[in-house]
């Protein structure tokens, strides 16, 4: 798993196994670093770093003595990254047409595509196991809802209809997306893509987000507070067995679950 | 503004920073204390990029072609507090500017049109909520606050935005006036 953690005050990327031995930091540029996640082939790491001053799009990769690749930098936000099932295209946030839009980026040429057309927030894409549909936040609806479109952006379609719900997750098996909720604290919800089979995961203490599927879809790790500062938590798709990783020195956040390693 | 790098730019962005590479441990990541110049054609920065005590032997990052690049906003630490302009701030899961902060913003924007300075403005948001989206909404917040500053007679071209989402709060309890207190644009001034 990768996973943000707050080293001297910094949130620097970490590794870890699936039970939380080996922690091991991976960036160490004392800034901001966010919104880790994995390319499909387990080779790279996308993530948003404040390295630079603002807020850039970065691809590193880990195991491999190859520089840190610029992503997208441009001016506004470069923000939540998620590789398609192939690894060749980067879904993400840009606000470079003046609000936050959902993006493509063709890894092979550098090209961007704008997905989508909103005077508000579209932001935190996911993409559906097949690659042909993605998931995203939009206010267009009025507060924070999930919708999924077309892997072109067309054919938008709204899947939570209450609350605030952002951070969608689809599943490896592509039968459901989780999310995070707000109603009152925040906790992990499921929805089927269609917006049927509703069904909350978690109902506190304290809140509940941030949840990465393992690639088998039967597991999630998310982070909580239940027990103080941000912590990471695995637990099954239903929301059973909730067990806390190993507590690492300060808070630990926003995990990405590995695809099988090769 | 719209800027686009080709593969060879995008795949072979020279490294400022020297990783770590553990031989014979494959799965065991390198340490990267990275900082990856941005590409050519994008509005990075274009100063070096500041060496890490952890890291001496980095080759600085070449400079920005003056003639490719649009105009570049300043690296944020380059700008300062300036007690002149009073922060704005926001309800929850908002970024319309409220009509008490306009009256702020008229007094900052009349500040601002005597003092030729170059201005950042943060987006902060309060503790709720994701990572992600608040990213976003701070982004709002900086980009409503830039806009009524404009509309204010404030020429654009001197204001650069930046979203923190809630990675920078000025206060850390968890109460409903803290989070308001958060929830805010912050300004920044630089000379030019």
């Amino acid at each position: 798993m990768a996973y943000v953690g707050v080293v001297s005050g910094h949130k620097e990327l970490h590794m870890m196994d699936y039970d939380g031995a080996n922690p091991t930091r991976v960036t160490s540029n004392n800034s901001i670093n966010l919104s880790p996640v994995w390319s499909p082939d387990t080779r790279s790491l996308a993530f948003t770093s404040y390295m630079r001053g603002y807020p850039y799009l970065y691809r590193m990769f880990p195991f491999e003595n190859r520089p840190v690749q610029v992503l997208a930098g441009f001016l506004g936000i470069n923000t939540t990254p998620a590789f398609s099932p192939d690894g060749r295209t980067v879904a993400l946030t840009l606000s470079r047409d003046g609000n936050p839009e959902v993006y493509l980026l063709t890894l092979a040429t550098g090209a961007f595509r704008r997905l989508t057309t909103y005077a508000g927030i579209d932001t935190e894409p996911t993409w559906s196991p097949t690659g042909r549909e993605i998931a995203f936040v939009s206010e267009r609806a009025g507060g924070a809802h999930v919708f999924v479109m077309d892997a072109e952006g067309a054919n938008v379609r709204r899947v939570t209809q209450s609350g605030f719900n952002t951070q969608p997750r689809w599943s490896p098996k592509g039968d459901t997306i989780a999310f995070t909720s707000r109603q009152g604290n925040f906790d992990l919800w499921a929805v089927s893509p269609d917006g049927s089979n509703l069904r909350r995961l978690t109902a506190g203490p304290g809140n509940n987000e941030g949840a990465s599927w393992a690639p088998n879809a039967r597991h999630l790790v998310f982070q909580s507070n239940r027990s103080g500062n941000y912590q990471l938590y695995t637990m099954l798709a239903d929301g059973s067995e909730q067990q806390p990783l190993p507590r690492g020195a300060g808070e630990s956040t926003s995990a990405s679950w590995s695809p099988r390693l090769p | 503004m719209a800027h686009r790098w080709g593969s060879a730019q995008l795949l072979a962005i020279p490294v400022l920073a020297l990783s770590l590479f553990l031989v014979g441990c494959p799965k065991r990541p390198a340490t990267t204390a990275a900082s990856a110049p941005a590409p050519t054609g994008t509005p990075a920065p274009s100063s070096p990029a500041p060496s890490s005590p952890s890291t001496p032997s980095m080759t600085p990052a070449p400079a920005a072609p003056a003639t490719a690049a649009p105009a570049t906003p300043p690296r944020p630490s380059e700008f300062a507090e300036n007690a002149n302009l009073k922060d704005v701030y926001f309800d929850f899961d908002k970024y319309d500017i409220r009509a008490n902060d306009a009256k702020i913003l008229d007094t900052n924007a009349a500040w601002l049109k005597t003092n030729d300075n170059l201005v950042l403005i943060e987006g902060h948001c309060d503790e709720r909520g994701t990572n992600e989206y608040n990213l976003a909404l701070g982004e709002r917040r900086a980009k409503s606050t830039m806009n009524y500053l404009v509309s204010q007679g404030v020429q654009a071209s001197r204001i650069t935005i930046i979203s923190y989402g809630k990675e920078r709060p000025v206060c850390t309890e968890h109460t409903e006036d803290c989070w308001a207190r958060n929830r805010r644009s912050h300004f920044l001034t630089k000379s030019r």
